[in-house]
């Protein structure tokens, strides 16, 4: 039993936070500079009361105006920002939802890579008979671990959430992954405070950095240079792997998403794999670094815009927090 | 040197050896990653944000680089 990528939703939460808003709350930043230089114009946030269960309920619905939600017989929702510590956010979304109660649920930790996790977990579920239509959701809210003085965090990161449907399939359309972790990592890309191994500061320490952004162990932090210089490091390596072990050169891929970093880091991975720029997606001006929900958003963009079409061969990569990393090619 | 006032936009300004990095305009995060860039891609060398973070001048730039790769 195969599987394919059936139906791709996504949602953006309505409040939008643009460069210019960010340039009123800091004059050193300026707006034009964060579009060149970052590739976002702006990025849709979550107000207080919105949560990531409350963006995976709105792709869900979505992606369920073309896709029976009855044949659903498997949830995996990818989330670092989880409603409760428990019960499990999927099974919440399961009663939301109105899916059948013969069904698997599960919350799955993982931030950029997500994506490339949950279609190896929706394929090995499908391949083993276990299930035959699973929703596979990405929903995320940096924004609700980011400090509101790291404007530097505020101009990259984007809130949103995509509901893929992967599918039973005669032919094999999702290919083959290559997948890898290195935890020596953790440091660079953490939100210290709030689980269980360190409790939240109530009196808060907190530092400032060279270019002014304020940092505490209660929010997100974010080591630049060091993840990317594991990125410059890995994801070559990884392209070649996969493409090693399903015999093809990077000539026959049809199409190449990566994970939607930030503009400058995308733009010198694809010169180091030799990818032409037609052939290399790279955009995220209107929702900035939605976290797992980069890969589904580019490909639903991509299918929209007749940029790929039925057939083609798409290699996806997603990297970053963990660290983490995974490759996948698919079939479109 | 050129390559790196190129890369780093800084071509408008005097760049000397003694320059510090933190105070030329525009210097930033992503002054940082393009430097970590031009050095992989035109040294093949790795240079960690730790030792970007304890150099302050153009010129220990170029040592951290190795300076014979600046022979003019």
């Amino acid at each position: 039993m195969e599987s394919v990528i059936n139906a791709i939703e996504y949602y953006l939460p309505e409040k939008i936070l643009t460069n210019y808003d960010l340039e009123k709350e800091y004059p050193d930043w300026s707006a034009l500079r964060i579009e060149e230089k970052i590739g976002v114009k702006e990025r849709h946030v979550v107000t207080e009361n919105e949560t990531a269960l409350d963006l995976a309920y709105a792709a869900a619905s979505k992606v369920f105006k073309t896709i029976d939600k009855q044949l659903i017989d498997f949830i995996l929702l990818c989330t670092q920002s989880p409603d409760y510590f428990l019960p499990t956010s999927a099974c919440v979304l399961q009663d939301k939802l109105g899916l059948r109660t013969d069904i698997g649920a599960i919350d799955y930790n993982q931030g950029c890579s997500g994506f490339i996790y949950g279609l190896a977990l929706s394929k090995s579920l499908i391949n083993t008979g276990i299930a035959e239509h699973v929703l596979l959701i990405t929903a995320e809210t940096y924004s609700k671990h980011i400090s509101p003085n790291d404007h530097a965090s505020r101009s990259i990161f984007g809130d949103g959430a995509a509901a893929t449907i992967v599918s039973i399939n005669e032919a094999k359309k999702i290919i083959d992954f290559e997948l890898g972790t290195d935890g020596s990592g953790k440091d660079n890309l953490i939100v210290v405070n709030g689980g269980l191994r360190n409790k939240i500061e109530l009196t808060q320490k907190e530092w400032t950095d060279d270019a002014g952004n304020m940092h505490s162990n209660n929010h997100l932090f974010m080591n630049g240079p060091e993840i990317f210089n594991f990125t410059i490091e890995k994801i070559p390596e990884v392209v070649k792997k996969l493409l090693e072990k399903n015999s093809l050169t990077i000539d026959e891929i049809d199409y190449v998403i990566f994970h939607q970093a930030n503009k400058y880091m995308l733009e010198y991975l694809r010169k180091k794999i030799n990818v032409p720029k037609e052939k290399f997606y790279n955009n995220m001006l209107c929702v900035g670094n939605t976290v797992s929900s980069t890969i589904p958003i580019a490909i639903k963009n991509c299918l929209d815009n007749k940029i790929v079409k039925t057939g083609d061969k798409v290699l996806l990569v997603g990297f970053g927090v963990g660290y983490s990393w995974g490759g996948a090619i698919v079939e479109i | 040197m050129d390559d790196l006032k190129e890369t780093l936009e800084f071509e408008n300004l005097d760049l000397t050896e003694n320059t510090i990095l933190k105070e030329i305009e525009n210097y930033d995060s992503l002054s940082i990653l393009t430097i970590i860039a031009l050095v992989d891609e035109k040294f093949e060398k790795k240079l960690t944000a730790k030792q970007l973070a304890s150099i302050s001048t153009v010129r220990s730039l170029m040592e951290l680089i190795g300076l014979e790769y600046f022979t003019e």
